[in-house]
């Protein structure tokens, strides 16, 4: 598959009063057209900041974002831009992305205004068929988003990001401001889109049933560091990295009669990413971890076709205990 | 598409369509004193409109005769030192006062809201620049303030609206400084950036809406506090003295407050009035533009 999407030793710090925070530490990865990539880690691994840096809403610290094989740094002003049209977001919280202050028409064609799309009355008609596709009624272009449920203003969210047509959709957990009634359809929906449209999505969640729904590909991220990139079933089956290990371990389990009374959960505290630990930053935690895992941080390598792992103890069929 | 199902079931939930007007018409049917106070706006306009329809007499005849009349059927409100109808001064003053609560809080309103908007999203230096000079102006007393520049310019209307909006920009500047620090953080300004709208279009389509409601409520707060700085420097003496304003019927009155005090209460009692139903309005605007953005 071609290559949409390529980041190069994405770093993102952020300096503070007390020292600097490692959001994003060094990632490397390639988005190929039409497919979804997942993204899954805990809270404050730097999953949103990654997914900033690509839509360049975040200058990163060093590295690059290349995007239809052109460096997105390298290009000032109208060009980037015009690059731009082609990346967009669905945010996570459909409460805040959206101006109360705005029609749900007129938030719809703002994407459309910014960029001089046609005339007014063609932009009226994109906008309805927008409305028609992620199943908001046209009827309601004059209405204001308080008066959408959740999960509609979710909706009216992808018809904003899809206005311009673009070829990149960044998801920045756009369920999990949602009930899970709701979540389903938000997810069937956006499915539904990326085989109309052929669209590719890079799918930023920390739910893991979420993703494996959706996704082609999933990559585990720990304290700004990819730990796992690999096809969704042998990730979710075959686990190489113990950290992925331990949060597929800790995915809850719905059915009670199925729960697994010996589960094992991880101990210890998260490392800060104010101060990230030399050697591998999981290390901490890691029941496995020894002297070179405090000493020598592990590289991305592949262990499988398209598995790529960053431990020095990969494990291959291991039982945690 | 499956997914127009379910936006019809999601139907019952739509809530009636209201926006800002309809909350703000919702808000009068509630709050009686804010409707109190939109009446009394009105007919205060009105009266200024239709002065010379309401008073018999011209507020600049002089009659010596009629000095220091109390209240009757001839003068309602009693006759002045030099004998000129009370009522009649009321009523003509009404333009005066008026004009300068409208001029000098609209040109601080826009003033205020460019340099806090700039301040605010534009930051740096500009902004310190800005809030400094803010600073300055806040630091001295406001009468004292006004009282200098109307000394050094003059005593004329114009110049008490110079001295006025002067003195009132700084603090819409804040708000609106304030206000714009934090829309720019929101996530459906960021959403926007993501899509490549422009600096200036952001601003003015998303920042300056929002600051709106509350300067809606800072203007109608503005107004009764020019009128009331305008009373307060006619009363020192300081304002023009050809503009036939309340409050400088009031400074010319206190020489009488204990023989004549209808001389000082029709006035006193306008500005009064005047006010508060400027103060109820902007209470009442101020709640009504508030869960509005909430919900």
């Amino acid at each position: 598959m071609a290559e949409l999407l390529r980041a190069e030793r994405l770093v993102k710090e952020f300096p503070v009063k007390r020292g600097t925070v490692h959001a994003v530490s060094g990632v490397s990865f390639t988005i190929a057209k039409g497919e979804t990539l997942g993204l899954v880690g805990e809270s404050g691994c730097g999953k949103s900041t990654l997914g900033r840096l690509l839509l360049n809403l975040l200058e990163p610290t060093s590295g690059a974002v290349w995007f239809k094989g052109q460096d997105l740094s390298e290009l000032k002003g109208r060009e980037q831009r015009e690059l731009r049209r082609g990346m967009q977001m669905i945010f996570q919280d459909p409460y805040a992305s959206l101006d109360p202050r705005m029609s749900v028409g007129s938030l719809i064609m703002e994407p459309l205004n910014a960029h001089r799309v046609g005339n007014r009355r063609e932009r009226e008609e994109q906008v309805r068929g927008l409305m028609e596709q992620v199943g908001i009624r046209p009827e309601f272009f004059g209405r204001y988003p308080h008066q959408f449920s959740g999960g509609q203003r979710q909706r009216i969210g992808i018809a904003r990001a899809l206005a311009l047509n673009p070829e990149l959709v960044i998801c920045d957990e756009p369920v999990s401001a949602l009930d899970v009634s709701i979540q389903a359809q938000i997810l069937n929906l956006l499915a539904d889109l990326q085989k109309a449209r052929g669209l590719t999505y890079l799918f930023i969640s920390h739910d893991l049933n979420v993703v494996r729904y959706l996704s082609d590909r999933v990559m585990v991220m720990f304290l700004g560091q990819i730990c796992e990139l690999s096809p969704t079933e042998a990730l979710y089956e075959n686990p190489r990295h113990p950290y992925t290990k331990f949060l597929l371990e800790a995915v809850p389990q719905p059915d009670p009669t199925l729960r697994d009374a010996e589960r094992v959960l991880l101990t210890g505290e998260v490392a800060s990413p104010l101060n990230p630990p030399p050697g591998c930053r999981f290390h901490s935690r890691c029941p496995w971890a020894d002297a070179i895992c405090r000493e020598k941080q592990p590289d991305l390598v592949e262990m499988a076709p398209g598995h790529l792992c960053a431990c020095h103890h990969p494990m291959v069929d291991r039982e945690i205990f | 598409m499956s997914n127009n199902k379910d936006a019809r079931l999601f139907d019952a939930e739509i809530q009636p369509n209201d926006g800002p007007l309809a909350s703000i018409l919702h808000m009068f049917r509630v709050n009686h004193a804010a409707l109190l106070g939109l009446i009394l706006i009105l007919l205060i306009i009105l009266m200024a409109i239709f002065a010379p329809f309401i008073a018999r007499y011209d507020p600049n005849q002089l009659n010596l005769i009629e000095m220091r009349k109390p209240p009757s059927p001839a003068h309602w409100f009693g006759t002045d030192d030099m004998g000129r109808d009370v009522f009649a001064r009321v009523v003509y003053g009404s333009r005066t006062s008026l004009l300068i609560g409208f001029v000098p809080s609209l040109i601080s309103l826009i003033l205020g809201t460019v340099l806090g908007l700039l301040a605010g999203y534009v930051g740096g230096r500009v902004d310190d620049l800005i809030m400094r000079l803010a600073d300055v102006v806040l630091a001295f007393p406001s009468l004292l303030l006004a009282m200098v520049v109307m000394y050094t310019l003059g005593s004329s209307i114009l110049n008490m609206f110079i001295a006025l909006s002067i003195i009132n920009w700084a603090g819409t500047a804040r708000v609106v400084r304030a206000q714009t620090l934090s829309i720019k953080e929101t996530e459906f300004v960021e959403a926007a950036r993501s899509m490549g709208v422009s600096r200036l279009s952001i601003v003015f389509k998303h920042i300056l809406p929002n600051c709106l409601p509350n300067l809606i409520v800072l203007f109608t707060l503005d107004i009764p506090g020019a009128i009331m700085w305008e009373s307060s420097m006619s009363f020192l003496g300081v304002g023009d003295p050809n503009a036939a304003s309340w409050g400088l019927m009031v400074s010319q009155g206190k020489s009488y407050a204990y023989m004549c005090p209808w001389l000082i209460l029709a006035p006193g009692i306008a500005i009064l009035v005047t006010v508060m139903a400027f103060n109820f309005l902007g209470d009442g605007l101020r709640d009504a533009m508030d869960p509005y953005l909430k919900s």
